[in-house]
């Protein structure tokens, strides 16, 4: 597995706890421990419903813990939880196991005991190392505390850490995002995303830049930003391979992720968690209590769930391709697609290469940089 | 004799200066219609003409009234529309009356408007009844309008009727008026045949309905009949008159107003100001004053989407169907693909037409400037008829170009003469003459090209005047001018809907404000864009758009692809209501930006 890519299937489970919700955090998560003890037990009561209702048979090489604060269970849940889907899913022997950790609450006694249990790889929510950035961000740690749980991590004999850092933070200036770059580099974690922050409605951010009490940083400067995490993340040997996503070698490529990017089936459990199987997507309700009904209730506990035709699929498998630095597939596209990829978009194609927001070769289409960064300008138009 | 009991009137006015309540109060008066019924202006039934607070298609209504000699009295009050761009409508309905009630606002006064209106009911040999409206307006200057009025059609102060229609005050004596001063019609029912059509609209169900005015003969339902311009022959196949709603009769006799229902499917075959006679025995000669009306302004209506290209030309159809004015024919745009070259009456008529086809046919259009008709002098001695800049030929075989002029009329308090002046300089009027109609107003006229007149004149000069200047014009004659063909390109390609026809001197700023102006209505793409104001090869002016820096979403969230595609989606259905051009995603305003940018300075 050269790219650490497969095409065998993902496994996602949401944990949506969290000891404090971060100012400018979208996905599901919830603070109050209501059904924090009984939470596990919904999950596995959730995976039966589904492998009741549905024909799975594939084999999966990848567990992803997200949320929330998957880092906040305990031992005995990791165990349970990893015991039940070694026994009802086909497990890959060599599975990556993904946790995502918070700096601020992680003990290392903890993090011994998630190695043991199987986790091999942890993506660590650092987010900046400097601390008005993450005062901010309203993260619940420091960069030193940050800085400290990333070599306690590596302490613990975890050899594929990935690290989370966030640009455009109000605030922020090149300076201080060349120091976390710095900083992140001098851990020489595997793995680096660097997400550019987006303001998205609902999050207590969105009501403060509403408010006029934080500024977006801009385009111009987010345009900065974004090329000076490629180029100084590509001077410390850092290989960009999607959008958001740097990797020390391609070994280290988020096998998980990649996933959803290049169509791999995926099933994710836990509220808000979504699911790609069969040509369907579906995603689960975005709700504690709804979820807890459903499963008490003998319910798939399902917001949405809608058949992907092909040309929806197309067009999926279009942006996400653009989305990393491999491109699109040609020939992997016209076996799946029926035509080649040129004769169906040639004169957008042509303007693309023309106006160096694209490469092509022999065997693959892919945005430069410069389109990178317009890839939400670009991608609709092959709608 | 029963004609002695008929009054066919109709009620000139300024917009806003109180027809339709007035009408209101004689509807109530004669018990046509119970004040619970009237809902405001009865006799505006189009949506748009109610919001524009304008009448465009005029229509008739019967009242009777129990008059004080104890007689029972029909009147028709015949409804004229209220714009410049209708005004042979308005002086078809005219035509169909004895008599106008001239009202006019207490605090407003005079303006173009009414005065145009007043000529023709001249021109038709019609009586006047002056009428001052809104008298108990604080604002009202009841005396300076009574000399206003005295003026202006030589009667006595005491002749003139004050009321307030709001209110109600003075509404008998002007019922009483109508039937002392107005004569009642004349005709001969036993003579031969002849109707005039003084509008026309089209029924869905019913095809074209005529409204009409009897002036000699009678005729009877069922009868054949012969329309002397379009030379088409139908039959009555129901006549009858109008109240709240239509009441078919037997027979209209001469001096009568009713309508018409023939088999004639649309109005193109109905024309206002066309003479109807028996098919068999009919009358040798029309009545006089028919005129084939012309559109004026032309412009380019093109579906955004091209697949709504059908859709459009059915709209058209049917818009036709009711608006023998609006005129069209295919046309290909390099830029906007297939469309159609409409003509209008005026700016008003094609704003309602494009207002229309967005709202009844819910089509998304790109109107393209509007310009006028050209005669271009070939160096062979041909004339051509150029109605699009794009068909301009290329200069070398241009002898010479001339433009249409109008004869305009500016109504204004004093005050704002010189800036009235200064406005008709720079849209390259001739000025004529000025004539005070007493120390608080002043009559200009001028000669105007159409051209200039079209882009935004009316805005401006109420602009200028505070709203104090009325404007009326009509077609004068074709004038030699310096035009030269201002194109548009972008990224070096000639963007064809956007040339337009303008004055050598005026072509370089021109020019320069339209490039500034597209620069701020196109907005960042992919790609650098340039955009280039052109005479012939030579370049005038340049802006550029740059491209968009940033536009990406930072992360896939969880697998969640579908909000994401679903971003993606509406932000391409966002997209569908700009135009693509090349590859370049032009909104709409940007094709009428040459009007837009015009109202900005």
């Amino acid at each position: 597995m050269p790219f650490n890519r497969s095409h065998y299937c993902g496994l996602y489970i949401h944990i949506p706890f969290c000891e404090h919700k971060c100012e400018y955090c979208d996905f599901f998560s919830v603070t109050d421990n209501h059904h924090r003890q009984t939470f596990v037990s919904l999950l596995l009561q959730e995976m039966e419903l589904t492998l009741q209702s549905t024909h799975i048979d594939g084999l999966f090489d990848t567990i992803y813990l997200g949320g929330g604060t998957p880092s906040l269970l305990t031992e005995h849940e990791v165990d349970i939880l990893l015991q039940f889907i070694l026994k009802h899913f086909r497990m890959d022997t060599n599975t990556e196991i993904t946790m995502e950790i918070n700096p601020g609450s992680l003990t290392d006694k903890k993090l011994a005991s998630f190695r043991r249990l199987g986790v091999n790889r942890l993506n660590v929510g650092v987010q900046s190392f400097v601390n008005n950035e993450l005062k901010v961000l309203g993260r619940i740690h420091d960069a030193d505390k940050a800085f400290r749980s990333v070599e306690a991590v590596r302490n613990r004999s975890f050899d594929n850490i990935g690290l989370d850092l966030i640009y455009g933070v109000p605030g922020q200036t090149q300076e201080s995002w060349q120091y976390s770059l710095s900083e992140a580099i001098r851990l020489q974690p595997e793995h680096i995303s660097a997400y550019n922050l987006t303001i998205e409605n609902g999050t207590p951010f969105y009501d403060r830049m509403l408010k006029g009490e934080i500024k977006p940083s801009g385009q111009r400067m987010e345009t900065l930003f974004f090329k000076q995490t490629v180029d100084t993340l590509k001077q410390a040997s850092y290989k960009p391979y999607e959008i958001s996503n740097y990797a020390r070698a391609p070994k280290f490529y988020s096998r998980h992720n990649q996933k959803y990017w290049y169509h791999i089936p995926y099933l994710g459990f836990g509220p808000s968690a979504h699911s790609f199987w069969n040509e369907k997507r579906w995603a689960n309700k975005s709700s504690m209590s709804d979820y807890v009904f459903d499963i008490e209730n003998g319910q798939r506990p399902l917001a949405f769930t809608e058949s992907i035709d092909d040309e929806t699929k197309e067009f999926e498998y279009i942006f996400l391709g653009l989305r990393t630095y491999d491109g699109i597939n040609l020939q992997k596209f016209e076996e799946t697609f029926g035509r080649a990829f040129k004769s169906k978009y040639g004169d957008l194609v042509d303007s693309l290469l023309l106006n160096q927001l694209a490469d092509m070769d022999q065997s693959f289409f892919r945005l430069t940089q410069k389109g990178m960064m317009i890839s939400d300008e670009i991608t609709p138009k092959f709608l | 004799m029963y004609l002695d009991y008929i009054r066919n009137f109709s009620i000139i006015a300024h917009i806003d200066h109180g027809k339709s309540t007035l009408a209101d109060r004689f509807l109530e008066r004669t018990h046509t219609v119970s004040a619970r019924e009237l809902k405001d202006q009865v006799l505006d039934s189009m949506d748009l003409e109610r919001e524009r607070g304008i009448t465009i298609k005029s229509h008739a209504i019967r009242m009777l009234y129990d008059a004080q000699d104890k007689h029972q009295y029909v009147f028709n009050l015949i409804d004229t529309p209220g714009h410049v761009d209708f005004s042979y409508e308005v002086s078809r309905s005219l035509a169909a009356c004895e008599g106008v009630l001239l009202v006019v606002d207490a605090a407003q006064g005079v303006e173009a408007q009414t005065l145009s209106n007043l000529y023709l009911a001249l021109e038709n040999d019609l009586q006047i009844i002056p009428v001052i409206n809104k008298i108990d307006l604080p604002s009202a200057q009841t005396e300076s309008v009574k000399h206003q009025l005295v003026e202006l059609i030589g009667c006595h102060e005491d002749e003139i009727f004050l009321t307030s229609a709001k209110a109600g005050t003075g509404i008998d004596e002007i019922m009483e008026a109508i039937i002392k001063y107005i004569p009642p019609p004349q005709g001969d029912p036993n003579a031969k045949l002849q109707v005039l059509i003084f509008d026309s609209v089209f029924d869905t169900y019913r095809g074209a309905i005529s409204f009409i005015r009897i002036f000699n003969g009678t005729l009877r339902k069922g009868e054949p009949i012969y329309f002397f311009n379009t030379k088409k022959e139908f039959e009555a196949d129901e006549i009858g008159i109008l109240k709240l709603k239509k009441e078919p009769v037997q027979e209209l006799r001469a001096g009568e107003v009713g309508y018409l229902i023939s088999g004639a499917k649309d109005v193109s075959d109905t024309k206002v100001g066309d003479t109807v006679t028996h098919a068999r025995k009919g009358a040798e000669k029309p009545l006089p004053g028919y005129v084939d009306v012309k559109p004026m302004v032309f412009s380019g209506i093109f579906p955004i989407n091209s697949e709504d290209f059908e859709d459009l030309r059915d709209a058209l159809e049917k818009l036709t169907l009711n608006d023998s004015a609006l005129s069209y024919v295919p046309e290909t745009s390099q830029a906007l693909g297939f469309g159609f070259r409409c003509g209008f009456l005026g700016l008003l008529h094609m704003e309602i037409v494009q207002e229309r086809l967005e709202r009844e046919y819910d089509l998304s259009i790109i109107n393209t400037v509007p310009n006028v008709i050209y005669h271009v002098y070939l160096t062979t001695g041909e004339m051509v008829k150029i109605d699009n800049p794009t068909q301009l030929p290329p200069p070398g075989q241009i002898e010479r170009i001339e433009e249409p002029y109008i004869t305009a009329q500016v109504l204004s308090p004093p005050e704002y003469i010189g800036g009235i002046m200064k406005l008709s300089q720079e849209k390259r009027a001739d000025f004529k003459s000025t004539t005070y109609l007493d120390p608080s107003r002043v009559d200009m006229q001028f000669d105007f090209p159409l051209a200039e007149v079209i882009f935004d004149f009316y805005d401006k000069l109420k602009s200028s005047t505070r709203g104090y200047a009325s404007l009326d014009y009509e077609f004068n004659e074709y004038r030699p001018s310096q035009l030269v063909k201002l194109d548009i390109l972008i990224n070096g390609e000639p963007l064809d809907a956007l040339s337009t026809i303008v004055h050598q001197d005026k072509a370089y700023e021109m020019g320069q404000k339209l490039c500034r102006h597209l620069k701020e209505v196109i907005p960042r793409q992919m790609f650098e864009v340039a955009i280039q104001a052109a005479i012939g090869n030579k370049i005038i002016s340049r802006q550029t758009v740059k491209p968009l820096r940033k536009n990406v979403t930072a992360k896939c969230y969880g697998g969640d692809i579908t909000r994401k595609r679903k971003l993606l989606e509406k932000q391409k259905e966002g997209k569908k209501r700009m135009k693509q051009v090349g590859k370049i995603d032009i909104p709409q305003e940007a094709f009428l930006a040459v009007l837009s940018m015009e109202k900005e300075d």
